[in-house]
């Protein structure tokens, strides 16, 4: 064959799957609105068309299989024909069979042979009904021709207007990369211009940054697929799943248009048949178990899509039980995932949160759709995997919300760079609580030998502690008496992992990993370092596994009764002028050293120098711009929803875990107080104090 | 040399004692000297990662592959990047020969002597005019063993 015939394939198999989602979609709808006119019409094309490329392609086996459908909604469209729940049912099965025989074709080259007779029987039942002379005499006229030839018009002009091209995915991968690349590049120069102090170099390096800025942002924008390339598929999926079942579902579907990186978008879109699934099977209940309690007897599922500063919220709510938070905890104690204690300590919310336990099954009994104790902890960890997050909120009898929560984009990843043993490693920044260096006598004090298994004492916790060379099986020197080591957190599993060194954040282009090394279960990916160099980045789900961590919800002392969920944490700093500050880490983008001469005063507020962009610094009292030129200052960054704002300090402190009840400072809007380590501090309030300041209004 | 229609075109390299051939139309390019992150956990003749101009590949020894001893350290080596299903992969060979004409005709079958895990490898032998062997490594196959 030759490539422009596999293009022409290519593009039928493409366009005609697309025609079978919406057509699914409109079929589920048609049973609501069985007798609107516009949508037989569209049901009526979207057939049409498949029939049509098949018959030009020469495949007559589909081709008389669309025909048969195309009699059926003839039927219906000139109202000869009654719409029955049964017809869509018959309809549904006959997208199923197009479907097969889209992929023999696309396996093969060839049809799978004829259709199967029992789904042709079954359309031909519909209409044989009908006096036959009507279909025949249908089809014979004038009106009926032109009708089909109308319903072609639009979608010819269509094609003519298109302002959009369809685009290689592989081809976008390798843009992206290319992309990464450059702005690896970008950062070499960038280090070179520092060095030239002015000249060519820098102006040359302003304008590199200002261009590949705006490449990057289009190609990101050009990756950007509608939510509703994989939502559309639930209500079928759901309608099915309930039928099997003896329950009935409909499923309501908003923001269909809101555009995702394709990346996310197919995580996203593993996670919601894993909740959809979850939510039919355990969420809804049976039509005589809804009617007892005066509910509808249709079960309501809503899968919404919205947009919110630079990430995606996609809300699954249903009407169904709810989930019983004592029953999840005493499920998770008879399990042994967490002791008695542990569980009688957690308050509802906490406990609901259990349902993302690794091994956690909620249903007494394993149903063959879902609930084998997979399933909620996988659909947290894809997410994770490209920076995302779940929770869940139920009422008891009333049903159950999940808030999913992912990137626009997954393309660039913040990591942390890691040395052990002479490699380098990145460590995805969201999964690291805090580094902690231990000098000889602290770990003395607070590594204790267990059994061969070290553990570090934190603040009270004791938590696993492996060592990265040790896991990789790279051999090393003799350990040193000091320990550096990261606090991780990998889908609510907390360990720490000791390594030789710390080095710089940086943002990186994840890349699969190659053939021969794919099925390592400690590596995420590889990527490619500024100085050209491949290099790998840690799965710690996968490496806390190989590890032999269990799964277990760690004894945590009383102050910190959470590792389950995201227990705030707390950054605190020393102020310009000596106060301590505190602010919540889940307001901190990153953590950056720069030099003063990258601040700058402007006239309403003073900015830094900041990679693609100029950020705003937010001004507590002190005049941090002026003051001595050369050193170099902690700028804490913020993301808030206006932006993100740079925040000068003299030093960072510490990472603090715990839930902490902060005091209001009277008259200081912005700003409370807090204890931590029986001291007092500030605690800031980024998004008020944006909102008060002047400039970013 | 024109006569290239009928015949068939290898790269080929020094792997130990042994002469490999690659056909030519697989062969991207040839580099040395090439910067390798080792990949831990892996197979022992995946010697790691090689970023190539922003493409990331495996890299893989010849001489671990066809069975033989690992190299010195110290000794210098050439990659070959070849084009395999789907991605591309660095062969790591001792020394880069010359381009070999050959008849398709005269290619003969890999003798069942030949230990299983290197035959596998392998597509077809030929026998060249000064008595040396030239085997030819199929590149979809050279990592099939390992493969994941």
């Amino acid at each position: 064959m030759s490539d422009d015939d596999d293009e022409i394939l290519q593009a039928f198999l493409e366009e005609s799957r697309e025609g079978l989602d919406q057509l699914e979609l409109d079929l589920i709808e048609l049973e609501t609105r069985p007798r609107d006119p516009a949508l037989l019409a569209q049901i009526y094309r979207s057939v049409h068309s498949i029939k049509g490329t098949c018959g030009f392609l020469g495949y007559r086996g589909l081709e008389a299989l669309t025909h048969r459908g195309e009699d059926v909604l003839d039927a219906l469209r000139a109202g000869r024909l009654a719409f029955a729940p049964e017809i869509a049912t018959s309809l549904l099965r006959l997208s199923d069979a197009i479907r097969t025989f889209l992929n023999a074709i696309e396996t093969t080259g060839e049809e799978c042979g004829e259709a199967d007779p029992a789904i042709l029987a079954e359309l031909a039942a519909h209409v044989d009904q009908l006096p036959a002379c009507a279909v025949a005499a249908e089809r014979l006229t004038p009106a009926g021709g032109a009708a089909a030839e109308n319903d072609q018009a639009p979608d010819l002009r269509s094609g003519l207007d298109e302002t959009s091209i369809r685009v290689d995915v592989d081809l976008l991968d390798r843009l992206m990369d290319l992309v990464g690349e450059l702005v690896l590049v970008r950062g070499t120069v960038g280090e070179l211009a520092a060095d030239a102090n002015g000249g060519p170099v820098v102006a040359c390096y302003r304008q590199l940054r200002r261009v590949s800025g705006g490449l990057l942002e289009c190609v990101m924008r050009a990756r950007l697929q509608p939510v509703g390339t994989v939502t559309r598929r639930f209500p079928r999926i759901a309608r099915d799943l309930a039928a099997s079942m003896e329950k009935l579902v409909s499923v309501e579907l908003h923001g269909e248009d809101v555009g995702v990186d394709r990346a996310v978008n197919e995580a996203l879109g593993d996670a919601l048949v894993h909740l959809v699934r979850n939510v039919v099977d355990h969420g809804i209940e049976s039509p005589a178990e809804r009617i007892a309690i005066g509910k509808n007897p249709e079960g309501r599922l809503r899968i919404a899509a919205s947009h919110e500063s630079g990430r995606v919220h996609v809300e699954v709510s249903d009407d169904g039980s709810g989930i019983d938070p004592e029953r999840l905890a005493a499920r998770a104690v008879s399990e042994g995932l967490l002791s008695r204690e542990d569980a009688d300590e957690l308050d509802a919310e906490r406990r609901l949160e259990l349902i993302f336990l690794p091994g956690l099954s909620t249903k007494a009994s394993v149903t063959a759709v879902s609930g084998r104790g997979v399933g909620m902890d996988a659909v947290r960890a894809n997410l994770e995997r490209v920076g995302g997050g779940i929770t869940v909120a139920s009422d008891m009898g009333h049903g159950t919300v999940f808030r999913i929560d992912v990137p626009l984009t997954v393309a660039i990843v913040p990591t942390v760079v890691v040395h052990s043993a002479g490699m380098r490693y990145c460590v995805p920044q969201a999964e690291v609580q805090e580094v902690v260096h231990l000098g000889p006598d602290r770990v003395r004090k607070e590594v204790s030998d267990v059994d061969g298994a070290r553990l570090l004492r934190l603040r009270g916790g004791l938590l696993p502690m492996i060592d990265l060379a040790e896991q990789l099986e790279v051999p090393r020197n003799a350990a040193s008496d000091d320990i550096t080591l990261l606090v991780l957190d990998a889908s609510g599993r907390r360990f720490c992992m000791v390594v030789d060194d710390v080095g710089e954040t940086v943002e990186v282009v994840v890349k699969p990993l190659t053939r021969g090394i794919r099925s390592i279960p400690v590596f995420a990916g590889a990527t490619i370092m500024s100085d050209g160099r491949a290099a790998l980045v840690l799965d710690l789900d996968g490496l806390a596994t190989t590890a032999g961590l269990t799964t277990t919800v760690q004894a945590a002392p009383a102050e910190e009764p959470s590792v389950v969920g995201d227990a705030p944490s707390w950054l605190v700093a020393t102020g310009t002028g000596g106060r301590r500050l505190a602010l919540t880490m889940s307001s901190v983008w990153r953590l950056e050293r720069l030099t003063r001469d990258q601040l700058q005063r402007g006239s309403q507020t003073d900015v830094i120098d900041y990679g693609d962009a100029l950020l705003p610094l937010l001004r507590l009292d002190d005049d941090i711009v002026s003051g001595p030129d050369a050193g170099e200052v902690d700028v804490i960054i913020c993301d808030c929803t206006a932006g993100r704002v740079g925040l000068v300090v003299e030093s960072i402190e510490d990472i603090v875990p715990g839930r902490l009840v902060p005091s209001a400072l009277p008259g200081r809007p912005g700003m409370a107080r807090l204890e931590l380590d029986g001291r007092l501090a500030e605690l800031l309030d980024v998004e008020a104090l944006v909102a008060g300041a002047e400039v970013f209004r | 040399m024109t006569e290239a229609v009928a015949g068939k075109q290898y790269c080929s390299f020094t792997v130990g004692e042994l002469m490999v051939g690659i056909e030519a139309t697989r062969v991207r390019e040839i580099l040395t000297d090439q910067d390798v992150t080792p990949v831990p956990l892996a197979p022992t003749s995946v010697l790691g990662l090689l970023n190539l101009r922003g493409e990331l590949m495996t890299v893989v020894d010849a001489r671990q592959r066809l069975g033989l001893s690992k190299r010195d350290p110290d000794q210098p080596t050439s990659h070959v990047i070849v084009s395999t299903e789907g991605e591309a992969l660095s062969l790591v060979v001792d020394a880069e020969n010359e381009i070999i004409d050959v008849d398709p005709a005269t290619a003969q079958v890999v003798p069942e002597t030949v230990r299983s895990e290197v035959r596998m490898l392998l597509s077809a032998i030929y026998e060249l005019a000064d008595g040396t062997l030239l085997l030819v490594l199929d590149p979809d196959r050279a990592l099939s063993l390992i493969a994941t």
